[in-house]
């Protein structure tokens, strides 16, 4: 014999599909913002990587920017000038 | 980037946002509280995950073409069927267990006639839409309607007569399994008349297990949040590093009216007394407690119990009737606002001190800096200045308990709103 209950889980959103920036084939002469989240001790971390690049990759601009607001929130200001500047940008730390 | 432990919740979120291909590349966790040299170790290693150099992947990510999986259409498939069936009632429990539906103590399995039996207690239908509840901003949220909170009622053991305010509950926006990886649990507070309808307890025992509407409609809270926002799953949607056992009811009580010497809660927030309402609080953590108010250094002794709470989370003083009656006659607190003034004034650390906590740099700072008062104004001080510790808006106070003595409690908690109960009849 069959026992039947009632799903008790909510109704999901719909999900729409983000499609992928197309990469440069090479970042030299470029320019990458590393993007500080403002999560725990990110902006240590990201100055670290921008370091990394000055030591191993000084053909590669990358510059160390920290985002406005808390970590949960966007800056679109800041989102807008790595649209129009920058080739590419590496978010973090985060969870 | 991110950190190692969060991969599965990191690809969930992705996934729920419409970039199921984004690319990631991870470091070991923690990156908090780690030196600058420690930090630059994790970027010229590898990625934990994979092996692999971190930086070799940092620039193959950003350089490397879209693959074919990355550009192809994806199909989204989130049906969630009405029925859940199995050969036995004792393998349908297990069902909703595995399926992580359940608190992991015994449930009362939602059948339609149950169902059907728990939306008497309510005139709404059972598709109105009640609200959308999410484990934390980040997430996305669910949506459900009355049926689906009466689904998780019957299986807390709540009676039909409670659903009136588990449905404020859930109107409420307030998850009481909010996923931070801080362990916060959620707090109730129920006032007005249907305290005494539905038989609350408000004295001896009144936030321990001696109560069938106190233990069920926190209960039923804490499910309906879990299964209605899309899971409370450890790694996934749940990310509480320790956990939180106030998490099992969610501090769900009722208001000592009768014997405190204030206006209730739901009064100072807005309702008549006549009316009921259901008062919801997040980010609980913290809880110090003392006896009395001893006549020569209660001051002190509030002082301390302040500064033993963390700055982010504002203290709700929860407060024996014997206690509130000594806060009138000792301190002179005629009013709940006047002690919350106090409570504000007394509440202070040392600039630099303050601005050092995580919490206030991951949450405070930012919002300092974008110019938000009244931390903007605290940026420039020197260190050595005294500085609030909460906004004066965010310190409540609340009464409960059957008088066995003055005990009370100071619980590091946010409220969120007071919600009407009788729209919900």
């Amino acid at each position: 014999m069959t026992v039947r209950a009632l799903n008790p889980m909510g109704y999901p959103p719909e999900v729409t599909q983000v499609h992928m920036a197309e990469r440069f084939d090479t970042l030299s002469g470029r320019r990458v913002y590393l993007v500080d989240a403002r999560f725990d001790d990110s902006d240590i971390f990201m100055r670290q990587m921008e370091a990394w690049f000055r030591e191993n990759r000084p053909d590669i601009d990358a510059r160390y920017v920290a985002k406005r607001g808390i970590y949960t929130q966007p800056d679109p200001e800041l989102f807008a000038r790595i649209r129009d500047e920058g080739a590419a940008a590496v978010v973090g730390v985060g969870h | 980037m991110q950190t190692d432990i969060f991969q599965t919740a990191v690809l969930q979120t992705a996934w729920a946002e419409g970039m199921p291909h984004e690319r990631f590349v991870y470091v070991p966790q923690p990156v908090m509280g780690q030196t600058a040299a420690r930090l630059r170790q994790y970027i010229d290693g590898n990625d934990p995950l994979t092996g692999r150099p971190v930086m070799q992947e940092v620039i193959e990510a950003l350089t490397l073409p879209l693959s074919e999986t990355e550009r192809a259409a994806v199909r989204f498939d989130r049906s969630t069927p009405r029925y859940v069936d199995a050969e036995s009632e004792e393998a349908l429990a297990r069902l909703f267990m595995d399926n992580h539906w359940t608190d992991y103590l015994p449930i009362v399995l939602p059948t339609e006639e149950r169902v059907q039996a728990m939306l008497a207690g309510t005139s709404h239908s059972p598709q109105e839409i009640v609200g959308r509840l999410r484990p934390t901003s980040t997430r996305e949220a669910w949506q459900f309607d009355v049926e689906k909170v009466a689904i998780n009622a019957v299986m807390a053991g709540a009676r039909p007569a409670y659903l009136p305010v588990i449905l404020a509950l859930a109107a409420s926006g307030q998850t009481a399994r909010g996923s931070t990886t801080s362990s916060a649990a959620s707090m109730a507070v129920v006032n007005g008349p249907v305290r005494h309808s539905i038989g609350m307890n408000w004295g001896i025992g009144a936030l321990g297990p001696y109560n069938h509407a106190n233990a069920t409609i926190g209960r039923a809270w804490g499910l309906l949040s879990q299964n209605l926002q899309g899971g409370s799953v450890p790694g996934q949607t749940y990310l509480g590093s320790m956990g939180n056992n106030y998490a099992y009811n969610s501090l769900t009580f009722a208001e000592n009216e009768e014997a405190s010497p204030w206006e209730p809660f739901h009064v100072r927030h807005g309702l008549e007394p006549y009316q009921s309402a259901v008062s919801v609080f997040g980010g609980c953590r913290a809880t110090a407690y003392i006896l009395g108010l001893r006549e020569a250094h209660w001051r002190e002794h509030v002082q301390n119990l302040l500064r033993g709470l963390n700055p982010h989370t504002p203290p709700a003083l929860i407060m024996d009737p014997i206690t509130a009656r000594l806060f009138v006659e000792r301190g002179g607190f005629a009013t709940p606002a006047a002690l919350e003034d106090w409570l504000w004034e007394h509440a202070t650390l040392p600039a630099g001190v303050y601005w050092d906590y995580q919490l206030i740099q991951n949450y405070v700072y930012p919002r300092a800096q974008n110019g938000e008062q009244p931390w903007a104004t605290w940026l420039d001080v020197p260190p050595e200045t005294l500085v609030p510790m909460f906004r004066r808006e965010d310190i409540h106070v609340i009464v409960v308990g059957g008088e066995t003595n003055g005990y009370w409690r100071m619980m590091g908690c946010n409220y969120g709103r007071t919600v009407p109960v009788d729209p919900w009849y």
